[in-house]
C-alpha cells in the first residue's frame, strides 16, 4: 500500500514546533500544580493516573517517533478519563459489596459510629438557650446556657472527639429577676452577634461540641439551644485492633470475615452494624448472578425478547429506510428535498421528548392513535387496543416508536449508499438481461450490505442496551404474571438489571448490578463479534490494516 | 439471456474493489451539477415510474410528522392540558410561547437560561468532538503504526460497553477534578463539556476515517513532493475534502448532546446551570399532563432550530454520513 | 540528536516549573488556609473566631444547600432572604426531582457534593438511615407543634430523623353534578354509579399502563390485609408479610368485583385525572395534591368525602409523611438545624408550603388554620383513619410486585386470589434473594 509519510525529526523547528512546546509547558505547569494540591489530599489513585497521564503526553509530544499518537492522543485523553475509567470502575464495583448500607468509605463509617451518642432514654434532659461569648483579645470563646428560670451554665466547649476534661463549667448560678438575659458582657467576655455565631458555626459544627460537667455532658443541639443531659459517646474505635467498642452494651465489634458481613462491623453477640463500608468481596457477585434463582428464572425470557427487540428494530428501521431511499432514488422523482426534509425530522428531536409525546399518542382512552382507529374498531367489532398494557401490543408499540425514532438514520444511510453505487454496474446487469428485482437483490443489495453492515451491527449493539426507550415508554411493563420476580414483558436485560439493582431486598445493590453489566457486555460482545465475522466488510476494514 | 448469478456476483466484487478509487469524497460535489430536463410522460407512465413512489413517500411523511404536528398544534393551543390536545388547535394562542420567554419567570425555571446553556455546551462540545475525531481519524487513515488494528478494535469495544454505572464513576472523577480546578469541576458548563468530549473518538472516528480513506493518497503524495508536512496535508488537503463527514458528525453530535440528560442531570446541580434537557425533564416529571402546552412550546423552541439546520444542511449530511462507510 | 532531545526536555520542564510556580504562588496559599480552617481542632477554632471580631464583615460563608423539588423549591427560596439577612449565610436552593432525590443524596452525599437539607418522603427513612446518609434532628422541645403521626413516621431506631411537614392520605373526590350526595358505603357508591350515565364511574389510578400500589392500598387493607406486620414497640416486621392472607384476598376481591362490574375502568394516573377533570367520571380516589389542579384547570363542580366503608369495614389508606431531612454529610448541621427550627417550623412558612402544594400539614398551627375548610378537614379525617406507609428499606421490594399485580387485576388478567398469592410470593422472594 502506501508508504508511511516521512517521519519528521527535531530538525523541524517550525512555528508548529514552538507552539507544541509552549502547549506542553502550560499543560505540565497545570499538572504540577494539580500534583502539588493532590499530594496534600491523599487522593493516591488520582495522583498516580495524573502523573502517568502527564508523562505519557510529554512522551508523545516530545519523543520524535510518535507521529500517529500525536494525532490520536487529544481524543484518547478524554476517552480514557470519561469512558475507559468508568469501565474499570464498573469492574471494580462488581468485585465489591457496594449496596444500600455499604456506600461509604471505612473512615466515614467509623466517624458515623463514633458520632453516635448514648442518652439514657429515661433522662430526657433539660433544654437551655445557648449564647456565645468571645474574648476579642485572645479569640477564646465560651458558651452561656440559660433556661427560663434563669439558671445558667458558663463554660468552655470541647470537640466531642477530644478526651473529656474533668469540668468545663467555669461559672454557674441563677440570674436575678429583671436581669438582662443574655447580658452583653459576662465574666469579661463579649456576647457575639448572631452573624458572628453563624460565621463561627461554619468552621466548627456546633453539634460536634459538648461541655463537660461533673454530672455529664451538655449536648449542643443547634446554634441557639443546648440540652443538659447525661450523654456519652457510645462507640469507640481502636485503630490498633481495628475494632469498635460499644461502651453501653459492653461488647466489641470487629470487621466481618465472610462475604455476607464483609464491610460491616460484627459485634460479639452477632449483631451486624449497619451502615458499613464498601469492601472487596471478590467474585461473589458473579457467582450470585449465576446461581441466583431470581435472575436465572427471568433471564432467558428477558434475553430472548432483548435479542428479538434489537434485531427487529434494526430490520424494521433498515427496511423502511431502504424502501424510502429506493423510492426516492429515481431520476424522474421530484420533491426529493421536500420528502427528505420531512423524513429526517424525527431524527432532529431529542428522543426523550419524542418518547413522552408517543406515550400520549398511544394512550388507549385519549390518545390520538386510538381516536383515529376508532372507526376501524367499530367496523371489526373489537375493543380498542391497549397499547402499552397488553403484553403483545406493548411490544408492537415499542417497535413502532423505535421505528419512528430510527428510520430517518437508516434512510440517510441508505440514500448515501445508493448514490455511491455506480449506476453503470446496474445498467450493465440490466443490459445483460437481469430483471429489476434481480438486479436489486443480486447487485444493489449486496453492495449496500457490504457498505452498511458494520453500521447495522452498531445499531444492533446500541439498541440491545436501549435503556432509555424501554424505561421511558413502558418501564418494562406490563408485568409478567405469576413470575416469582418482578419482571415485565418488555423488559430488556439492562432495564431488568436496573430494577433488580434499585429495588432489591434492601434498597440498591450496585455490586450485583455491575456484575450483571459485565455479563451483558460479554453477550453483546459475542453477538457483535459473531456478526462481524459474517460480514465481508470486517475484512474490508481490518484485513488491510 | 439473463445474466447468471456468478456474473452478477463478479460485478459486485469488481464494484467493491473499484469503489475506493472512485473517491466518494467527491460524490457531494458531483451532485451539485444541474439536473438534466426530462421529456414529459403520459399519466399512465407517470404512475408507473414515479406515481407510486410519491404514494409511498407521502405515507411515510405522514408517519414521520404526525407526532410533530401534534406537538406543534398543542403548543399553539390555548388548552394547556394533555386531554384537550388535538391535531388541529381548537383555540389558537401564543400563550405557551409567551410564557416560555416571559422575562419574570420564577428563577426556579429559567427556560431561556437553560436554552442558552444547551446551545453553548452543544456547540462547543460538538465542534471539539469533530476536531478530536478528525485528528484521530487522520492518524488511523494515513499512518501505518504498531497497534493500529488493536486501536481500532479497542475503539469499537469501548463503545459497546453498557454505560450503566458510568455516571457514578464520572461523578467521582469530576468531584476530584473540581477539587483542584473548580472552574472545570462539578456543576460547571465547562466541566460538562469536557465530559462530553469523552465520546469524541469512537464511532465518529470510524465514519471520518472511512471518508478520509476514500481521498486518494496520491493527493498526499504529490503534496509531500511539494514539501508539505503532515500537518499541512491534514489542514490543506484532507480536512477540506472531508468536510461533509465533518459536517454530519457535527450535526449528529450536536443533536445528541442537545438531548442528553442523564449525565447533565448528574453533573449539574444549580438551576442556572441546567441544560434545557435537564430542566424540561424535571419540569415534566412533576405532573406533565397539566403543563402540556408549555412543554410542547419548549419542544418546538428546542428542536426547531435543529430541524432547520438539518434541512439546510441535508445534502452534506447525506453524503457525509455515508461517504466513508461506502468506500467499498 | 540525542543531546538535542535532552535539551528539549529540559527546556519544557523549566518552562513548566516557572509556570507552575506562578500559578501556585497565589492559589496554593489559599489552599493551605482552608485546610487549616476545616481541620476541627480547638486551635483552629480559636484562630478563626478572632476573624469576625476584628473585621466586622465576616468572610464569605459556605452556603446552606437545600434540595427541593419543583413545587417546594420556590417556597424555600422565598424564606431564604430573611435567613441570610439575619445570619449572613447564603441559602442555595437546588431543584431535584422528587423521584431522584433519594438516589442523588446517597450517591452525591458521601462524595461531599450532597445537600445540607433535603425534602423527602418518610418511607425513605430506613434506607437513608441505614446508609448513614441522614442525621437525627433534635426538635428541642418543640415536638408538640407537630402531629404525632408525622413525628412517628420519621422515627428510625428510636431516633427522630427529619422535621415533618406533610401528613397526607387519599380520599374520595366526587362530581357533585353527577352524584348529589356523598356515599358512605361501597353499596351507596355503586348505587350512585348505577344512577349516572358515565362510563367510568370510579377512577382509581393504577390501571392501563401504570401499576400503583399506593392508590390500591385501601382495598388491600379494608378487611385486614397489610404489607408488613407492625408492632409499635419493635416497628415493622418484614418477615410477616400480610399480602397473601384471606383478609387481603377479601379486600382485593372488592376491587375485582368493581372492575368486573364495570365500575372501575382501567385508567392510569393521568387518565383518571383527565376523566374527572373533564366531568366524565363520578368518583376519583386520590390525594390532596390535586386540589390545585382541580381549582385552576377544571370547570367541574366537585367535593371530597372520606373513603366508603365496605360491609362496615373502613378502607384504610396509606398515610404518607414528608419532611425536611438533615444530611449526615453536611458540614454544618447546626446551621441547617437552626434554619429548620427557626425558619421552616414557623406558622408562616408552613402555611406557605401548604399553599404552594395543598397537601395535609403535619404542623398543628397550620392544621388549625386550614381545617375550617371542609375539604381540608375531610383529608385530615381520612389520614386519621389511615395506616402508616412502612418506612423499612424492604419497601423497595414491595412497590413493584404489588403495583404490577394490581395492574394485571385491573386489566382483567388475573383474579384476586392469584394477585394476592403472586404479591406475597414475589415480595418474599425478592427480600430473601435480592
Amino acid at each position: 500500500m502506501t508508504s508511511a509519510p516521512n517521519r519528521r525529526t527535531l530538525n523541524d523547528w517550525g512555528g508548529a514546533f514552538w507552539f507544541r512546546l509552549f502547549a506542553i509547558a502550560v499543560l505540565d505547569a497545570l499538572a504540577i500544580y494539580a500534583i502539588l494540591v493532590l499530594i496534600g489530599t491523599g487522593a493516591t489513585l488520582m495522583l498516580a493516573s495524573l502523573i502517568i497521564g502527564t508523562a505519557f503526553i510529554n512522551w508523545v509530544y516530545l519523543w520524535p517517533r510518535t507521529m500517529a499518537l500525536r494525532w490520536i492522543t487529544p481524543g484518547l485523553i478524554f476517552m480514557s478519563i470519561f469512558v475507559v475509567i468508568p469501565i474499570f470502575y464498573t469492574v471494580y464495583v462488581s468485585l465489591t459489596n457496594q449496596r444500600t448500607g455499604n456506600l461509604t468509605s471505612k473512615e466515614q463509617t467509623i466517624t458515623f459510629w463514633e458520632a453516635k451518642t448514648y442518652v439514657d432514654p429515661d433522662a430526657e434532659g433539660q433544654l437551655f438557650d445557648l449564647f456565645v461569648y468571645t474574648d476579642d483579645a485572645t479569640g477564646d470563646f465560651r458558651f452561656l446556657l440559660a433556661n427560663e428560670d434563669g439558671a445558667y451554665f458558663f463554660g468552655e466547649p470541647r470537640l466531642r472527639t477530644e478526651p473529656p476534661i474533668e469540668d468545663g463549667i467555669e461559672d454557674q448560678g441563677t440570674f436575678a429577676e429583671g436581669e438582662e438575659v443574655p447580658p452583653p458582657e459576662f465574666n469579661g467576655f463579649r456576647l457575639m452577634s448572631k452573624r458572628e455565631v453563624f460565621s463561627l458555626a461554619n468552621n466548627v459544627d456546633f453539634k460536634d461540641l459538648v461541655i463537660d460537667t461533673p454530672d455529664g455532658e451538655i449536648v449542643i443541639l443547634g446554634l441557639s439551644q443546648g440540652r443538659v443531659v447525661l450523654a456519652s459517646q457510645r462507640y469507640v474505635y481502636d485503630a490498633a485492633s481495628d475494632t469498635l467498642t460499644d461502651t453501653v452494651e459492653n461488647r466489641v465489634c470487629s470487621p466481618g470475615e465472610d462475604t455476607a458481613t464483609k464491610g460491616n462491623f460484627v459485634c460479639d453477640d452477632g449483631e451486624v452494624l449497619i451502615p458499613g463500608w464498601v469492601a472487596f468481596i471478590g467474585a461473589d457477585n458473579y457467582t450470585r448472578v449465576a446461581t441466583n434463582p431470581l435472575i436465572r428464572e427471568a433471564f432467558f425470557k428477558v434475553f430472548l425478547w432483548n435479542v428479538v427487540f434489537a434485531l427487529l428494530t434494526v430490520v424494521f428501521t433498515f427496511a423502511m429506510g431502504l424502501v424510502l431511499a429506493i423510492t426516492l432514488h429515481h431520476y424522474r422523482m421530484k420533491g426529493l428535498r421536500f420528502y427528505r426534509s420531512l423524513f429526517i425530522i424525527p431524527y432532529a428531536i431529542p428522543a426523550f421528548l419524542s418518547i413522552l409525546v408517543w406515550r400520549g399518542l398511544l394512550n388507549p382512552a385519549f390518545g390520538v392513535i386510538n381516536a383515529t382507529l376508532a372507526p376501524l374498531y367499530d367496523l371489526l367489532g373489537m375493543d380498542p387496543i391497549r397499547w402499552l398494557s397488553d403484553p403483545t401490543w406493548a411490544k408492537v408499540a415499542i417497535l413502532l416508536v423505535n421505528l419512528w425514532l430510527g428510520f430517518p438514520y437508516m434512510f440517510l444511510l441508505a440514500t448515501g449508499a445508493l448514490q455511491s453505487i455506480p449506476d453503470d454496474i446496474q445498467e450493465a446487469a440490466r443490459t445483460d438481461g437481469a430483471s429489476g428485482m434481480r438486479v436489486f437483490w443480486k447487485i444493489t443489495f449486496p453492495l449496500l450490505m457490504v457498505a452498511l453492515a458494520p453500521l447495522l451491527i452498531g445499531s444492533f449493539a446500541f439498541n440491545f442496551n436501549n435503556f432509555n426507550l424501554i424505561y421511558l415508554l413502558t418501564g418494562g411493563g406490563p408485568p409478567v404474571l405469576g413470575a416469582s420476580v418482578p419482571v415485565g414483558h418488555t423488559d430488556i436485560l439492562i432495564s431488568f438489571t436496573f430494577n433488580l439493582a434499585s429495588a432489591s431486598g434492601r434498597g440498591n445493590n450496585f455490586g450485583l448490578a455491575a456484575a450483571i453489566t459485565m455479563f451483558i457486555f460479554l453477550i453483546v460482545l459475542v453477538i457483535s463479534a459473531f456478526s462481524f465475522r459474517f460480514t465481508k466488510r470486517l475484512e474490508e476494514i481490518y484485513g488491510s490494516l | 439471456m439473463a445474466a447468471s448469478d456468478e456474473q452478477l456476483e463478479g460485478r459486485v466484487e469488481a464494484a467493491a474493489k473499484t469503489g475506493g478509487q472512485r473517491g466518494m469524497a467527491f460524490a457531494w460535489r458531483r451532485a451539485k451539477q444541474p439536473k438534466p430536463k426530462y421529456p414529459p410522460q403520459s399519466p399512465k407512465m407517470w404512475l408507473k415510474t414515479v406515481g407510486w413512489r410519491h404514494l409511498i413517500a407521502i405515507a411515510a411523511a405522514i408517519f414521520a410528522i404526525y407526532p410533530v404536528l401534534y406537538i406543534v398544534s398543542s403548543s399553539l393551543s390555548a388548552q394547556d392540558n394533555l386531554a384537550g390536545a388535538s391535531l388541529i388547535p381548537k383555540d389558537f394562542s401564543l400563550d405557551s410561547y409567551r410564557e416560555f420567554f416571559r422575562p419574570e419567570r420564577p428563577n426556579i425555571t429559567p427556560f431561556t437560561t437553560w436554552l442558552r446553556n444547551s446551545w453553548i455546551i452543544s456547540l462547543v462540545a460538538a465542534s471539539l468532538n469533530v476536531a478530536l475525531a478528525a485528528m484521530a481519524a487522520y492518524a488511523f487513515s494515513r499512518f501505518r503504526f504498531k497497534g493500529r488494528r488493536t486501536g481500532l478494535l479497542a475503539l469499537l469495544l469501548v463503545q459497546i460497553f453498557p454505560q450503566f454505572l458510568a455516571f457514578v464513576a464520572i461523578l467521582l472523577i469530576m468531584i476530584n477534578i473540581g477539587n483542584v480546578f473548580p472552574a472545570i469541576g462539578l456543576d460547571t458548563l465547562a466541566g460538562l463539556t469536557l465530559v462530553y468530549l469523552g465520546g469524541a473518538i469512537g464511532f465518529n472516528t470510524f465514519l471520518i476515517k472511512g471518508f478520509m480513506d476514500s481521498v486518494p493518497e496520491s493527493l498526499d503524495e504529490s503534496a509531500r513532493v511539494d514539501g508539505a508536512g503532515v500537518g499541512t496535508i491534514f489542514w490543506r488537503i484532507i480536512l477540506p475534502l472531508a468536510r461533509p463527514a465533518l459536517a454530519v458528525i457535527f450535526v449528529i453530535s450536536f443533536i445528541n448532546l442537545f438531548g442528553e440528560f442523564l449525565l447533565a442531570r448528574t453533573l449539574l446541580s444549580s438551576t442556572d446551570n441546567f441544560t434545557l434537557a435537564v430542566g424540561l425533564q424535571l419540569f415534566t416529571n412533576a405532573d406533565y399532563g397539566a403543563k402540556w402546552g408549555l412543554l410542547s412550546a419548549s419542544v418546538v423552541i428546542a428542536a426547531g432550530p435543529i430541524v432547520l439546520t438539518f434541512l439546510v444542511a441535508q445534502r452534506a449530511i447525506v453524503s457525509g454520513l455515508t461517504g466513508g462507510a461506502v468506500k467499498g | 540528536m540525542r543531546s538535542r532531545f535532552i535539551a528539549l526536555v529540559g527546556l519544557v520542564l523549566a518552562l513548566a516549573l516557572v509556570a507552575a510556580a506562578c500559578s501556585s504562588s497565589d492559589t496554593g496559599e489559599e489552599n493551605t488556609t482552608t485546610t487549616e480552617a476545616t481541620t476541627t481542632t480547638t486551635e483552629a477554632v480559636t484562630t478563626t473566631t478572632a476573624a469576625p471580631t476584628t473585621t466586622t464583615e465576616a468572610e464569605a460563608l459556605p452556603p446552606l444547600v437545600i434540595w427541593a423539588d419543583e413545587k417546594r423549591a420556590p417556597v424555600v427560596e422565598a424564606i431564604a432572604p430573611a435567613f441570610t439577612e439575619a445570619t449572613g449565610v447564603e441559602v442555595q436552593v437546588t431543584l431535584v426531582d422528587f423521584g431522584d432525590m433519594k438516589d442523588e443524596v446517597t450517591t452525591k452525599g458521601p462524595a461531599g457534593e450532597g445537600p445540607d437539607i433535603f425534602i423527602g418522603a418518610h418511607d425513605w427513612v430506613g434506607e437513608l438511615a441505614d446508609n448513614g446518609a441522614i442525621s437525627p434532628i433534635d426538635l428541642g422541645g418543640r415536638e408538640s407543634e407537630f402531629t404525632e403521626t408525622g413525628l412517628d413516621a420519621l422515627k428510625w431506631g428510636g431516633q427522630q430523623y427529619g422535621l415533618p411537614y406533610v401528613t397526607e392520605a387519599v380520599a374520595l373526590y366526587y362530581n357533585t353534578d353527577l352524584v348529589p350526595e356523598a356515599p358512605a358505603t361501597m353499596a351507596e357508591l355503586t348505587a350512585a354509579c348505577d344512577a349516572t350515565t358515565v362510563d367510568n364511574c370510579l377512577g382509581v389510578p393504577g390501571g392501563n399502563d401504570g401499576g400503583d400500589a399506593y392508590h390500591h392500598y385501601p382495598f388491600l387493607s379494608v378487611h385486614g390485609g397489610y404489607i408488613f406486620g407492625f408492632d409499635p414497640a419493635t416497628g415493622f416486621d418484614v418477615e410477616d408479610i400480610g399480602l397473601g392472607t384471606d383478609e387481603a384476598i377479601a379486600g382485593i376481591q372488592v376491587l375485582e368485583d368493581l372492575v368486573t362490574n364495570g365500575y372501575v375502568a382501567s385508567t392510569n394516573y393521568d387518565d383518571a385525572k383527565n376523566l374527572f377533570m373533564g366531568g366524565t367520571e363520578a368518583f376519583w380516589l386520590t390525594g390532596p395534591w390535586e386540589l390545585g389542579a382541580l381549582e385552576d384547570q377544571s370547570d367541574v363542580n366537585w367535593s371530597v368525602t372520606t373513603l366508603p366503608t365496605v360491609d362496615g369495614d373502613v378502607m384504610r389508606p396509606f398515610v404518607g409523611v414528608q419532611g425536611f431531612y438533615l444530611s449526615a454529610f453536611s458540614e454544618n448541621t447546626a446551621v441547617a438545624e437552626e434554619f429548620l427550627l427557626n425558619y421552616v417550623a414557623t406558622p408562616e412558612t408552613m402555611m406557605a408550603l401548604f399553599e404552594a402544594d395543598p397537601r395535609g400539614s403535619a404542623y398543628l398551627a397550620t392544621i388549625d388554620a386550614i381545617s375550617d375548610d371542609p375539604i381540608n378537614a375531610t383529608f385530615a379525617l381520612s389520614a386519621s383513619t389511615g395506616q402508616f406507609m412502612p418506612n423499612v428499606p424492604e419497601m423497595g421490594a414491595v412497590w413493584g410486585p404489588v403495583g404490577d399485580n394490581f395492574l394485571a387485576l385491573r386489566n382483567g388478567d388475573i383474579d384476586a386470589a392469584t394477585a394476592a398469592a403472586n404479591m406475597a410470593e414475589q415480595v418474599a422472594t425478592v427480600i430473601a434473594e435480592g
